[in-house]
């Protein structure tokens, strides 16, 4: 028989033996992460040897194991297929290419392949364990970032319950982007990049040097790496208005003055310090006193010099410079890649993946501000937001970096009204933390239901090989075995899969780089894609003998109608058509020579 | 603090300020240019020396607006059966812009193209000249206010077409200002103005929905404040002299939500006043039941911010964030609900983003003026107080007379091009078409079914034009899937007994056209080609 006061087999603490443990409304323990034990009558504690499961916790593995397993639900990407290509030549020759290899209309053209580390992991991850192995690699990383997504906002002060809704609430945000490609990185160590920012408020220690140091693969993986320079930039930026107006300095506003703005009364403390309605600050906040007072003793200059060493850190990959002028090359709305690539254009709200995000922007109108406004995270906020609304692919970094924002927000919004979200002293707190065994059984059913749902459905994708339902593989077949020579038109999104397919024996037109392929192809491109004046002189400019083309689509009813191409094989979703012998041919566009 | 008590407020420290200050006499103040006049004629210049070409040729629907305006002057009579099409000639046909197609044709008949050019312009500059007008007199600081009013008009510039849609962005300014008006003053008589405006709106544009919305939001925005109201003085505890305050804002309050139901209500009775009664309500709300109509129709897709327009609108957004934000009082429930509202539409539908500067504006103005503070003296006080004297209906008449005297070419050299495009509607082709051969049935590219009617009827009548709300989802499939040469085409063709086809020259239509038998060229210039089917 177990004292009380002893710490027993499950390492109940003496508190826990306290007579208030069994009182209708005892205090709640203080939340750690995994799994703790409840406060009950040790009487009880000795009947159970499993250990209470906390709801909140309970909530936490079922969001991350759900977020892991949703990544074997999206289809093979277009573009994986051409990194895959470029990690296997780059693993078979032991160079970087740097120039195009695998297109014939762009051969010899200066190519940077910024992703080729990204490229090399995902054709060893393939080669080793197949398409599963790649699933399970993206699995890991978006799970490992809304892991730190999740662990930030408890930096913040929010308890588990409110973290989870938050994290489930930006990782859905953030869904059409989850497919096996190297941007997958980015968004972790974008993820990373923002916890260490925001850590360096709470511990002046060394990790923020980490940065750098993460900068140098980063670079190498993915030309995201640019999003962490920005994050750090505008964070630095609004770190200096933040000390700017914390410590009442001024600069000259007498233009503004005039024209009817005056400045207002100075703060006189970082937002970090000072709050509304200090009880409304949890007491592990980052932005609470105590660790924001450490946050002021970070001069701008140790944040300056990390970001100097953080940008420096990017010189550290095989192309030098040129990859930190790659990303300008996507700068402006004329380009290819923002005219022909979907992912660059902006969200269209009618389609319902978009809704969430749209809602999170009216959610930063709803919900009030801290205030003063932490300028360090509202300014990487409206550049996000900014460019999320450009481009649909920053989404996914939106959402990363409105999640401290709503956290902030929330913790304020709720705290006047006793809310459960941030307050410690919450009925739903000490609901979700007391530990209950039947969350074993309820954890037991979310699994099993996620399981079932991952094995019945026919669009999982665990095999060996990447599903090519939407790929021609068909053709490519018939290509093989019919040992059809000549030049190839592809579609722009089937190039990948043919460069995979046939490197070196056959290729290409176009695939999924654009920036490589430059405006004027992309331009003559467009015109054959979309049957526009002038597509039959692009086929013959490039000698275009053979097409694989989407079976009925508008190219494929041209060229057969135009009585010079007839069509040799049609599978479920391609047409392989074939250039018929030139005889008295008129080089219009499809205009009989009659019309003269 | 609503808008309406910010105004409230506003009013009563001008009313005291007058005491100090010389009022300015009326002849000076509508003699002199203000702020808002000088905005009014630039961007009635704007109108029609930039965005003049785009009046006119941005889409197909003014030809069709000037000729069913046509037909009613010519007839006397308003249709309500089509009369256009011979896809759907005869059926019941719903004339819900019958009023400003009557205007517009009547404008064209009596002054030309170029009187259409002067109406539409006026008609988009106008909200403005009064929206900065009344953000400047609410307290906005007229740098802010102007500021702000510039972006936004040039945020919803895309939208300058000569189209009825310009009359439904005057009147839900108005429908909104007269609600504001409401609620700061508690009168019922700016709610007196709804019923008339929505009798007229009902019958100038299929936008008069708007009202409702906005109506809706005020509502929502009374229950809430009403509550909060509540709320803040139960926790209070308070007295006596509380409470009866509280009591009387409370009847106040209730007296307000019921005036603006009423006054819902009547206008709801007021769209059956228009010449197809009370079916006008259900169509036009019908049209949005049709998801593939909507996601069809261009200038429903959400805003491209590649674009200049939508991004000066992302620019106001992101101002309205910030100044959310920064705005020392919490914003008051009906601006919030308009907000979001208003956001939520502008980002569905870049058509939304014309009502977002004019519904969303003045709040923020408003709000950025409370965030950065707006200093009783200076310039910007000075000017303030001299813009509210300012301003009178004479010098923008004057601006509009002397642009269409400039316009029609009475005064100086300048004789701008008003008209439609002869690189952009197949003006040649259609004068031509019936030498060439081309008669009965037409397959018309869709952004030229109303130049077809303009130019054209009761020669030809369309396969179909810009009044997809008519032709409906399936008449609408069988055009894209011609256009886009999908599988069958040809038999779209023949089920409709196509005998000629109006398509942009080269286009991938047209092209095929060539290489299929039993269709021949018939006509072709640089803008359209002429396909006659050989029976």
């Amino acid at each position: 028989m177990r004292r009380h006061g002893e710490t027993g087999q499950l390492g109940l603490r003496a508190r826990d033996a306290d007579p208030r443990a069994l009182s209708p409304h005892p205090d709640p323990l203080p939340e750690g992460e995994g799994v703790s034990l409840c406060p009950q009558h040790p009487a009880l504690s000795t009947q159970h040897w499993i250990p209470a499961l906390p709801t909140s916790t309970l909530l936490q593995i079922v969001l991350l194991v759900g977020i892991f397993l949703l990544n074997f639900f999206p289809g093979t990407d277009p573009d994986l297929w051409w990194h895959m290509a470029t990690g296997r030549f780059i693993v078979d020759t032991g160079t970087i290419p740097r120039v195009d290899p695998v297109s014939y209309t762009a051969t010899g053209r200066p190519w940077v392949a910024h992703e080729w580390l990204a490229e090399v992991v995902l054709y060893l991850t393939y080669r080793s364990g197949g398409y599963l192995a790649l699933v399970l690699l993206a699995g890991t990383a978006i799970t490992l970032t809304f892991g730190i997504v999740l662990r930030t906002l408890r930096l913040l002060g929010l308890k588990p319950v409110a973290a989870s809704c938050i994290t489930f609430w930006v990782a859905s945000m953030s869904l059409f982007g989850w497919n096996v490609r190297p941007q997958l990185f980015s968004y972790l160590l974008f993820t990373l990049y923002l916890y260490l920012l925001l850590r360096s408020r709470r511990q002046a220690d060394r990790w923020l040097w980490l940065m750098p140091a993460l900068m140098i693969p980063w670079a190498n993986l993915h030309a995201g790496y640019v999003m962490g320079l920005v994050l750090v930039g505008l964070f630095l930026a609004g770190e200096g208005i933040n000390r700017w107006r914390a410590t009442g300095r001024r600069t000259p506003l007498s233009l503004w003055e005039r024209v009817g703005v005056r400045a207002r009364a100075p703060s006189t403390q970082h937002p970090a310090l000072r709050t509304q309605d200090p009880a409304s600050i949890p007491q592990d906040s980052a932005l609470n006193t105590q660790h924001s007072a450490l946050s002021t003793q970070h001069s701008l200059r140790r944040y300056l010099t990390v970001a100097v060493a953080t940008v420096a850190a990017t010189l550290f990959n095989p192309q030098g410079p040129a990859v930190l002028l790659y990303p300008f090359s996507y700068a402006g709305t004329q380009n290819a890649s923002m005219k022909f690539i979907t992912e660059w254009q902006s969200p269209n709200f009618h389609y319902y993946y978009f809704f969430v995000f749209g809602i999170s922007l009216m959610a930063l109108m709803v919900i009030p501000m801290r205030r003063p406004l932490d300028w360090a995270l509202t300014i990487p906020l409206l550049a996000l937001t900014a460019m999320s609304l450009q481009s649909v692919r920053v989404i996914p970094f939106y959402a990363i970096g409105v999640a401290p924002v709503l956290a902030s927000r929330l913790g304020i919004a709720v705290s006047g009204q006793h809310s459960a979200l941030s307050s410690q002293h919450s009925g739903l707190s000490t609901r979700s933390s007391l530990g209950t065994r039947w969350n074993w059984m309820v954890l037991g059913l979310c699994l099993a239901t996620l399981a079932s749902t991952l094995f019945l459905s026919d669009r999982t994708q665990w095999g060996p090989e990447p599903r090519t339902s939407e790929y021609p593989a068909a053709g490519v077949r018939y290509l093989r075995e019919s040992g059809l020579q000549g030049k190839l038109f592809n579609t722009f999104h089937w190039g990948g899969f043919l460069i995979w397919s046939f490197y070196p024996e056959r290729r290409v037109f176009v695939d999924g780089r654009p920036d490589m392929y430059g405006d004027g192809f992309m331009e003559d491109y467009g015109k054959v894609q979309d049957a526009r004046p002038g597509w039959r002189e692009v086929l013959d400019r490039y000698q275009v003998e053979v097409a694989l083309v989407e079976k009925d689509g508008r190219v494929a009813t041209l060229l057969t109608a135009s009585g010079e191409w007839r069509e040799l094989f049609r599978g479920e979703i391609e047409s392989v058509l074939v250039r018929s012998p030139r005889q008295g041919e008129d080089r219009r566009d499809g205009l009989p020579a009659s019309v003269d | 603090m609503s808008e309406g008590t910010a105004i409230a407020e506003q009013e009563r420290s001008a009313a005291t300020s007058k005491g100090g200050q010389a009022r300015i006499p009326r002849w000076v103040a509508w003699a002199f240019l203000s702020l808002s006049d000088l905005l009014f004629v630039a961007l009635l210049g704007l109108a029609l020396g930039l965005r003049g070409h785009q009046l006119f040729n941005a889409d197909g629907d003014l030809a069709r607006h000037l000729a069913v305006g046509r037909q009613i002057l010519a007839t006397g009579s308003i249709p309500t059966l089509d009369l256009f099409s011979y896809t759907r000639g005869g059926e019941p046909f719903v004339p819900y812009e019958w009023l400003s197609e009557v205007i517009f044709a009547a404008t064209s008949l009596q002054l030309g193209f170029a009187g259409v050019a002067v109406l539409a312009a006026s008609l988009a500059a106008a909200p403005f000249l009064l929206l900065a007008r009344w953000t400047v007199r609410d307290g906005a600081n007229p740098f802010v206010a102007i500021g702000l009013l510039t972006a936004g008009a040039l945020a919803g510039s895309m939208h300058w077409l000569a189209r009825p849609h310009l009359f439904t962005l005057l009147l839900a300014l108005l429908w909104t200002r007269a609600l504001v008006r409401h609620r700061a003053t508690g009168s019922r008589r700016p709610l007196a103005a709804l019923p008339p405006l929505m009798a007229l709106w009902a019958n100038l544009h299929g936008g008069f929905l708007v009202g409702f919305v906005i109506l809706g939001v005020f509502l929502v925005g009374a229950i809430v404040e009403a509550q909060r109201d509540d709320g803040v003085t139960g926790r209070r505890g308070d007295g006596e002299t509380r409470g009866t305050q509280n009591s009387e804002t409370r009847t106040q309050n209730q007296r307000s939500m019921v005036a603006m139901a009423v006054a819902g209500l009547l206008s709801l009775a007021a769209t059956g006043l228009n010449p197809v009664g009370y079916s006008l309500l259900p169509h036009v709300a019908g049209y949005f039941r049709s998801q593939f109509l909507v996601d069809n129709t261009v200038e429903y897709l959400s805003p491209n911010f590649h674009d200049l327009g939508p991004q000066l609108f992302l620019g106001l957004l992101l101002v309205a964030v910030v100044a959310l934000t920064l705005a020392p009082r919490p914003i008051a429930p009906t601006d919030l609900g308009m907000l979001l509202v208003w956001t939520a539409l502008a980002l569905y539908s870049a058509r939304n983003i014309p009502l977002f500067v004019v519904i969303c504006l003045p709040i923020v103005a408003r709000l950025g003026s409370e965030a950065l503070g707006i200093r009783g003296g200076g310039i910007a006080g000075r000017l303030a107080a001299t813009e509210r004297q300012l301003g009178g209906p004479l010098l923008p008449l004057l601006a509009v007379a002397a642009a269409l005297l400039i316009s029609r070419g009475t005064v100086g050299d300048i004789r701008p091009q008003f008209g439609f495009d002869p690189a952009l509607f197949p003006v040649q082709a259609l004068a031509k078409a019936e030498q060439a051969g081309a008669r009965g049935n037409l397959f018309n590219y869709f952004s030229w079914g109303g130049y077809v009617l303009y130019a054209g009827y009761p020669a030809h009548r369309v396969f179909i034009d810009g009044q997809t709300d008519f032709y409906g989802e399936q008449l609408t499939r069988d055009y894209l899937k011609v256009a886009r040469l999908e599988p069958d085409w040809e038999a779209v063709l023949d089920r409709h007994r196509v005998d000629w086809v109006l398509f942009p020259h080269r286009s991938p239509l047209s092209m095929l056209l060539a290489r299929t038998h039993g269709w021949r060229l018939a006509y072709e210039d640089e803008t359209a080609d002429i396909y006659v089917k050989e029976r």
